[in-house]
């Protein structure tokens, strides 16, 4: 069973339980994701904002942070000489320092800081020390960065975080094995047709499915026995939807309070108010905005858009009439509005829809291990 | 602990289910209805003492078609 860290009490809870837990063995799935990265380890799930910061001044001493969201990890030895003393920042602490790298802004910095976020997902669930660790990880581009993301990944590492519970530095080692690098939409397609199994596809039949990420699109073509016969990439995801809506935001003059004066609206704060249900720009009452209209005009454009487009992908491939089901899953699927629009249509949409990779990622794990 | 038999009283809103469930008519004998209710303590009892497996719906995975989706994909690490 895989819970899901919905609050931080449920998250300390968790953190106190999985480090006394004796475990000596964890298998994993990783998708690294453009917006947000998403990692089943063991029967734990975390997702946190794919966003870096290095720490430059090693001297400043009382950054130390960790939240279900995001963690400070110093680097301390093992196999990756080149990062032995490098401190850093991963998800929400990385977005609070002004100068950080927000991960789909550049596609080889998924590759290049794999480890870093994974170290940061065992920061943030508190693994007990000296645990191995087998796991599956997905990228866009697998023979342009699978033996450099296994490379930098594999080996044995030590390092340090806040505990959780204690809020002490506490030092693990972990020892990292990484079983496969797939393409994205791989471990999605394995969990639908043989982990879960959801659908029902004989190897001659086709299903369509849709990926709605942070920065894309994504529609898969695939047949009943996993493997891919077509896709597409539509650009523009839920990040793009952010982005309009502040935009929108920024064009709106009823200024509610003296002190905002001409900002630009940050898309991440659109996004909080849209995963909160509040659809309210901003954490209080002197500034927030609620922005329900201009969600509903935005995902108008930003709906119809897109959905054309893969509606002639689909018929000029040939594909609709063909295919068996219509399934959709990553992060987006669940925005309001969304999830009935691709109900209308017909679409099955799973359960968790933005872990579905990372649990196909963690069952071709597991079969890698030959469990 | 006396062992003696009790008298008891259910309301008419459980007579009418109590019928309803034994297929009694309504104008049953009280025997009838005390049958029906220690029935229903014999079978509570009997339920009771082996609780059911959880009966949830955990799909084993495929394992061999996994493997073949792996085996397939030549890009693996």
């Amino acid at each position: 069973m895989t819970t899901l860290y919905s609050n931080a009490k449920n998250w300390l809870v968790q953190a106190e339980l999985l480090a006394q837990s004796g475990l000596t063995d964890l298998t994993a799935g990783k998708d690294s994701g453009a917006g947000y990265g998403k990692a089943i380890i063991g029967d734990f799930s975390i997702m946190m904002p794919a966003v870096y910061s290095l720490v430059r001044n090693r001297n400043v001493m009382h950054h130390e942070t960790i939240s279900k969201d995001g963690a400070w990890v110093r680097y301390v030895e093992g196999t990756r000489l080149d990062l032995k003393d490098v401190q850093f920042f991963w998800g929400s602490a990385a977005i609070a320092q002004s100068d950080h790298t927000l991960l789909h802004e550049d596609k080889a910095k998924k590759a290049e800081l794999a480890l870093e976020s994974i170290l940061a997902d065992l920061a943030v669930l508190n693994i007990p020390d000296g645990v191995k660790l087998s796991i599956s990880l997905s990228n866009h581009n697998p023979e342009r960065w699978g033996q450099e993301i296994k490379r930098r990944v594999e080996g044995t590492h030590t390092f340090e975080h806040l505990h959780p519970v204690t809020r002490s530095i506490v030092s693990k080692t972990v020892e990292i094995v990484v079983t496969g690098i797939y393409p994205e939409g791989f471990g999605s397609i394995a969990h639908c047709l043989f982990g879960e199994a959801s659908l029902v596809l004989d190897p001659s039949e086709l299903a369509i499915a849709l990926d709605i990420g942070s920065s894309t699109w994504l529609v898969t073509v695939f047949n009943g026995s996993g493997a891919v016969i077509d896709r597409h990439l539509i650009e523009g995801g839920a990040g793009e939807l952010h982005t309009m809506i502040a935009e929108a935001l920024d064009k709106r003059n009823d200024r509610v309070s003296l002190l905002s004066k001409d900002v630009k609206h940050s898309p991440s704060l659109v996004n909080q108010g849209i995963i909160e249900g509040t659809f309210t720009y901003g954490g209080n009452h002197l500034t927030g905005k609620k922005f329900e209209t201009e969600y509903s005009q935005c995902l108008d454009e930003w709906w119809s858009n897109r959905i054309e487009k893969f509606a002639n992908f689909v018929t000029a491939g040939n594909y609709l009439d063909r295919a068996k089901y219509l399934v959709a899953w990553g992060g987006g699927v669940s925005l309001p509005v969304v999830d009935q629009n691709l109900a209308d249509l017909g679409f099955v949409v799973l359960n968790n829809p933005q872990f579905i990779n990372a649990l196909g990622l963690k069952l071709l794990t597991q079969i890698a291990r030959g469990a | 602990m006396n062992y003696e038999s009790r008298r008891i009283t259910i309301s008419y809103l459980a007579v009418i289910e109590l019928c309803k469930m034994f297929d009694l008519p309504q104008d049953a004998p009280t025997q009838a209805l005390s049958a029906g209710v220690e029935k229903l303590v014999f079978q509570h009892a009997f339920v009771q003492p082996s609780p059911k497996p959880e009966t949830v719906q955990s799909t084993q995975p495929n394992k061999s078609a996994l493997s073949a989706m792996v085996t397939n994909f030549k890009g693996a690490a």
